[in-house]
């Protein structure tokens, strides 16, 4: 056993997130995993991994990590790392470093040959902030990678020619994600589909997280703020004793949300297993992840599922 | 007669009011899945079935409807017989009873007695890994959540609100109201790994202690 990184220091968020936890939602447990698994499975293919092996996930900027041991790392996803340009994988000696900075997303994944070593729970390295469930990573921090010895020199391999290139989704031109499709859910008839739909546009809160990303109507202001309503008392706001009158249903990432705020909550990938919220419609998972990697303020609209 | 809904692309929900149908089909979907399936979640009266993939709710309905006509006399037969009764001792010193007992006009030691009277059942689980949501609450305990969620509810917490009564299977937040605490460990640990004591269908006693 030998020590591979040191999380020196973590950011706003550094966690280790694989695949998924499966399997015990009925319980209360939520799945957690991979926020943009595109970029975390491109990050895997870049060392041959297996696509939901363990990243760590960062988010933001600010993560800063020494190398401890020789060790082969792949970095892909939304933010700047001068030490390691998305798309690329990289053999790092003892005493380099990498930091993350802010760049064109959100969520950047560090991949190690073999993958980050940590107890699963449940079956998943995935963490889960709000119920503490999976391998916590804290500032100090000394992570190790599973199978890999600069003593064995047939577990470095050639990386495929072109393996960056096909692999690395692309942050660059926000405007090619701007638009999300909208698939109506179980509360459709609760809501005017034409509030929605554009020439509506949406603005991504600041006070988004893995729990949820919030969507604020634009020019929306106390009374005209979205509102699911009742048909028989249309097209009056429902107030909140309604709202906690729904009976809880079971809810899945992508669901979307209108608490009585009037704004819309898109659950992701901590998002609570069940909830009490009309929900209205839903964003295919196919583009959770780029929504995911939206900044803050980012300005969206939504366009029928067809 | 079942609701069956898409929730998302690779998830359907199925709403009924009653209870027995909703467990028939989960016994159905564990004793032989549909293809792709993955998982099931219960709400208070509606089951989430998710699958690998995407599927159509009403492929989803066909599957199931065909098989649940069969399955109607081993439920009527099965009743609750196989459900186990989980047994919760509580002090009944909770932080919120004086309160409790103020807002039913009730006495402390009535709403002791009320709260301990019945034989509840885990209608479903959320909100904490763990969390029982239980059905068979007094009319005459159903309060709101308190206005302001405390920071910390302890591990052990017997607490009330709305219909249902429940057991904080760990330190959280938490609105709810605080009527007790037990010792009684629901997440056990063996190996590094949790495991959940309750289950959704399973009957839970308070016992006083």
């Amino acid at each position: 056993m030998f020590s591979a990184v040191k999380i020196q220091s973590t950011g706003p968020s550094l966690t280790l997130q694989d695949g998924g936890r499966f399997g015990y939602r009925r319980f209360g447990v939520a799945s957690a995993g991979f926020m943009d698994a595109g970029s975390a499975m491109a990050a895997n293919s870049l060392l041959g991994n297996a696509a939901d092996a363990t990243c760590l996930e960062i988010a933001l900027g600010g993560a800063v990590i020494h190398v401890q041991t020789e060790c082969w790392l792949a970095h892909a996803g939304g933010l700047n790392c001068p030490q390691l340009a998305a798309g690329q994988a990289k053999l790092f000696s003892p005493g380099d470093k990498l930091d993350f900075q802010p760049g064109s997303g959100v969520w950047s994944y560090l991949a190690a040959l073999g993958g980050w070593q940590a107890q699963p729970i449940l079956g998943s390295r995935s963490f889960h902030a709000r119920s503490g469930m999976g391998p916590k990573v804290e500032p100090g921090q000394v992570l190790q990678v599973f199978g890999y010895s600069p003593n064995n020199p047939a577990s470095i391999f050639e990386l495929p020619e072109g393996v960056s290139a096909r692999h690395l989704p692309n942050y660059r031109s926000p405007s090619a994600h701007s638009s999300y499709p909208l698939q109506p859910s179980i509360h459709w008839a609760l809501i005017d589909p034409r509030q929605l739909f554009t020439p509506s546009k949406f603005t991504l809160l600041p006070w988004s997280d893995r729990t949820g990303y919030r969507l604020r109507l634009d020019g929306a202001d106390e009374s005209s703020s979205l509102s699911a309503h009742q048909p028989r008392r249309s097209p009056a706001k429902l107030e909140i004793s309604d709202h906690a009158d729904l009976d809880s249903f079971p809810v899945m990432p992508g669901c979307i949300q209108v608490p009585p705020s009037g704004e819309l909550l898109v659950i992701m990938r901590d998002g609570p297993t069940v909830g009490g919220y009309p929900v209205v419609a839903c964003i295919p998972e196919s583009h959770l992840a780029s929504l995911a990697q939206l900044r803050p303020n980012t300005q969206i609209e939504f366009t029928p599922n067809a | 007669m079942a609701q069956f809904t898409q929730i998302t692309e690779r998830s359907v929900l199925i709403e009924d009011e009653s209870l027995a149908t909703l467990y028939q089909l989960v016994d159905q979907v564990e004793q032989s899945p549909p293809d792709y399936f993955v998982e099931w979640v219960m709400g208070h009266s509606s089951l989430l079935l998710i699958f690998l993939q995407s599927v159509e709710a009403s492929w989803v309905e066909t599957v199931l409807m065909a098989e649940f006509n069969d399955g109607l006399g081993a439920v009527a037969q099965g009743g609750d017989g196989g459900a186990k009764v989980v047994e919760i001792p509580t002090d009944y010193e909770g932080p919120d009873l004086g309160e409790i007992a103020r807002a039913t006009g009730l006495s402390e030691n009535e709403v002791v007695k009320l709260h301990a009277a019945p034989i509840y059942r885990v209608r479903f689980m959320g909100f904490m890994p763990g969390f029982p949501y239980l059905d068979g609450l007094d009319p005459r305990l159903q309060l709101p959540r308190r206005a302001s969620p405390r920071p910390r509810v302890d591990s052990g917490a017997v607490a009330i609100a709305h219909r249902y009564a429940a057991i904080y299977p760990s330190a959280s937040p938490g609105g709810w109201n605080w009527l007790g605490n037990t010792n009684f460990q629901l997440i056990t640990t063996e190996l590094d790994q949790p495991s959940f004591v309750l289950s959704v269908g399973d009957l839970v006693r308070f016992i006083p202690s």
